[in-house]
């Protein structure tokens, strides 16, 4: 390269990650990850609001077949859980009995042959990152296995809506050969 | 050697000093390392893009396959029922003959996206293996900048120990001495090349002022009248 070369050369945009090494936290809209033998591409992205200036966040990802959800929470170490949306009637028409009744989930639900154990009750607000600036306010009922490995979780909307998910945690390096997207 | 070619030869030292202050190897390197990595940004990109068009032509696969299995599924319904009885069956068989018809329609789309879905798979893998490349030679360099960097630490700290330890250090009399030395061959230099100068111009300027020197052009022409004088006194 001549000595003018770089004078004179275009300033490019830096990218927000490191190239070599692309990490979790890295993800956005657009980005491909390699996955339990699949390759994934994050479709969207949805931020949680806990209080206390604690977010998390959530990408829907997709691999042609299916959807998931990958949730990321960053406490005193990365924590990362994959999971897929659920019928809350699947787990037992008593869950959404008791919710609609007496606003209080049974301490123990079991679903697929599995049984969970509430862990905690968390009011908060979520944002869809790519659609709009509205954060919508609801309340999360988080359960675990009693190895803590699988988790589910119901989410009540409005008066009487409600969603659940199921799914487990994972580690860092099963997310792999992560790539950017071009868009952003 | 000329004084003008040594003051030259000066300058010419100072410039390259100059000029390798600029080209500093490390420095170079890194630009070097951060022009790698926008080549592999984007080619990450590239090699994202490509993924993402090959998950969009598998969920177009399942579509196509789940359509074609909905067309067999209604036509085998139709007959059914005009087995039953319950639907004319020359009605049930224009249906069915319609439904089995987009049923090959979808399995066509299928086999396209089939086709897009392994032609994206073979050009992945051929991405793949350049991005991996390159990757791991920026890793590479990465690593050798960081042991270029601490060799060059070292060597400047023994350098300086050296140095200190000889006292041929920036400060000692030597150095003060051979820096004296040098100025004064400089002026040396410098006084010896305006001296030249000066002769030369005044050389010049004696050759002027003689020219149109009153006293001498008079003497010439006081010479030339003797001259006719004696000529007119002989004749």
């Amino acid at each position: 390269m001549g000595l003018f070369d770089n004078f004179f050369k275009k300033k490019e945009k830096e990218p927000h990650y490191d190239s070599t090494d692309i990490r979790v936290q890295d993800l956005d809209v657009g980005f491909v990850f390699d996955y339990d033998l699949s390759t994934w591409e994050v479709n969207n992205i949805y931020e949680y609001d806990w209080g206390d200036n604690y977010f998390t966040r959530e990408y829907k990802i997709s691999n042609g077949e299916k959807s998931l959800f990958l949730s990321l929470e960053e406490d005193d170490e990365l924590e990362l859980s994959v999971s897929s949306k659920i019928k809350v009637r699947a787990l037992g028409s008593e869950v959404v009995d008791k919710l609609m009744t007496e606003q209080k989930p049974p301490s123990e639900i079991t679903y697929d042959g599995r049984t969970y154990y509430l862990e905690e009750e968390s009011p908060g607000y979520f944002h869809d990152i790519g659609r709009s600036d509205d954060w919508e306010e609801f309340v999360s009922w988080d359960y675990e296995d009693d190895k803590g490995e699988y988790i589910l979780t119901v989410e009540q909307w409005g008066e009487k809506e409600f969603e659940a998910s199921a799914g487990k945690y994972i580690k860092e390096f099963e997310i792999s050969n992560i790539l950017p997207s071009g868009d952003t | 050697m000329g004084i003008f070619s040594r003051l030259f030869t000066i300058g010419k030292a100072e410039t390259n000093s100059a000029i390798d202050k600029l080209e500093d190897p490390i420095k170079m390197t890194e630009q070097g390392i951060r022009d790698l990595k926008v080549d592999l940004d984007k080619s990450l990109q590239a090699l994202a893009e490509v993924k993402a068009m090959a998950i969009r032509s598998k969920r177009e696969l399942n579509d196509h396959k789940a359509t074609s299995e909905s067309y067999e599924q209604k036509a085998i319904m139709l007959l059914q029922r005009a087995e039953k009885g319950d639907l004319d069956p020359a009605e049930a068989d224009r249906l069915a003959t319609e439904a089995l018809t987009r049923k090959e329609e979808a399995t066509e789309s299928a086999k396209r996206s089939e086709e897009e879905v392994q032609r994206f798979e073979t050009n992945i893998a051929q991405l793949d293996a350049n991005v991996k490349k390159l990757r791991s030679s920026i890793t590479r360099y990465e690593n050798e900048l960081r042991t270029l960097k601490a060799r060059s630490r070292v060597s400047q700290a023994t350098q300086k120990i050296n140095k200190q330890m000889s006292g041929i250090d920036s400060s000692s009399t030597v150095s003060m001495l051979e820096k004296m030395k040098d100025k004064v061959a400089q002026q040396e230099a410098m006084a010896e090349a305006y001296g030249d100068i000066a002769n030369e111009s005044k050389s010049l300027d004696d050759e002027i002022d003689s020219a149109l020197d009153e006293k001498s052009f008079k003497a010439s022409s006081s010479l030339e009248e003797l001259k006719a004088k004696m000529k007119n006194k002989g004749q």
